[in-house]
């Protein structure tokens, strides 16, 4: 088991403004996420619990991947670990490895001390594998890979960085299944004041056609779906999870943090009701014969 | 008016009337919550304020499937405990 520290951010959200989201306390998200600690859309196809949803969607991932049976996975954006922790124990992976920008989640990756699981504190742009992964997923992160004060043509270079490390980072014939947030109906002026400056400062949401602009002829996209009332229903269970144990949940971060969360959480779901916003799961497969660009 | 409905009614008027600084007359029932100038924060604000005191869960995105007073008290009404007789307590 290792932590190493990342050197410098670049395009995308900086350590210290997604710390500033996910360091809070893992206390905090016990008391509404699921048992898991999975921090991301749930996959509800005939699904009847938070968790079962979201092991559905691990398991979702794992197969876009064709990650089951593989020596080493990458995880981008690992959060408390659920996927790692579902790729070697169910998928019988060798070698599973995440990369999240904050401590709090390593430490507690780290206290599991499970030798076939290895964390970095580290931005994808600074990641340097010594070996190929035979699979690479990335759920919930590629929402911070871009800064708002970026320009189109920017943003789609920054994605393009993403999908050609992943590209070098995987073996031949290889997968990447991704899933994040993008933008439906709303842009960011749209967006409520309060998310942007409190919730998600430094972060940008993709569209569709970005994303698809920046992987073009580097990865072939093979399936592509949009769950964004999966999201509202994974918000709900959240939402009303955190109102349910709001005393307990004050005590750990105080008032105004769980009214702000109550806001968050209240807001998301509206976007993702009204289309505002899309919840993306897509299956990449690597362009091994990449032509003159 | 069913049940259940006029508390809740009462209670939303009187809520966007403080909100707004506008009086209870102003604020029509069947208006859609935008003709007052709701923006989403205000719209789930108040949908947790209500919850709050009335000690239900109503889901958030309510206001937009019943985008009038009317028709969002007529929605929580049905969600309330239907035992004759009971009143709806209001939280202090």
């Amino acid at each position: 088991m290792e932590i190493v520290e990342d050197r410098q951010t670049s395009l995308g959200a900086s350590k210290r403004a997604v710390q500033h989201h996910y360091d809070l306390g893992t206390e905090f998200y016990a008391v509404w996420l699921d048992k898991t600690r999975t921090y991301s859309c749930g996959l509800w196809d005939g699904a009847h619990t938070l968790q079962e949803a979201q092991e559905r969607k691990l398991d979702y991932h794992i197969e876009r991947a064709n990650a089951a049976g593989t020596q080493r996975v990458l995880d981008i954006g690992c959060g408390w670990g659920s996927l790692l922790n579902r790729l070697v124990d169910k998928a019988g992976v060798r070698q599973a490895v995440g990369l999240t920008l904050s401590d709090g989640q390593a430490q507690w990756i780290s206290a599991r001390a499970d030798p076939r699981i290895s964390v970095l504190v580290e931005s994808w742009e600074d990641h340097l594998p010594q070996t190929k992964y035979d699979a690479i997923i990335s759920i919930g992160a590629f929402e911070h890979f871009a800064r708002p004060d970026l320009e189109s043509a920017e943003v789609v270079g920054a994605y393009r960085k993403f999908f050609l490390k992943c590209h070098e980072w995987l073996a031949p014939g290889a997968w990447l299944s991704l899933q994040t947030i993008a933008y439906g109906t709303a842009r960011r002026k749209d967006l409520n004041r309060f998310i942007v400056e409190h919730i998600f400062p430094e972060s940008d949401l993709p569209t569709l056609s970005e994303i698809a602009l920046a992987s073009d002829r580097v990865f072939e996209i093979t399936f592509l779906r949009n769950d964004r009332l999966d999201y509202e229903t994974t918000l709900k269970h959240w939402y009303f999870n955190l109102r349910a144990n709001k005393a307990g949940a004050i005590e750990l971060v105080g008032e105004e943090a769980v009214a702000n969360y109550e806001k968050y959480l209240s807001l998301f779901m509206v976007g993702f009701h009204t289309g505002a916003m899309n919840l993306l799961r897509i299956a990449f497969r690597r362009i091994d014969a990449l032509r003159e660009r | 008016m069913s049940e259940g409905v006029e508390p809740i009614q009462e209670w939303m008027v009187d809520y966007l009337s403080k909100l707004l600084q506008i009086s209870r007359d102003e604020i029509d029932v069947s208006s859609p919550f935008d003709r007052f100038g709701l923006d989403s924060a205000a719209l789930v604000g108040m949908t947790g304020d209500l919850s709050d005191a009335f000690g239900i869960d109503v889901d958030p995105t309510l206001a937009y499937d019943y985008p009038t007073i009317e028709k969002f008290a007529q929605q929580i009404a049905r969600q309330l405990p239907a035992r004759p007789g009971d009143a709806v307590k209001v939280a202090a």
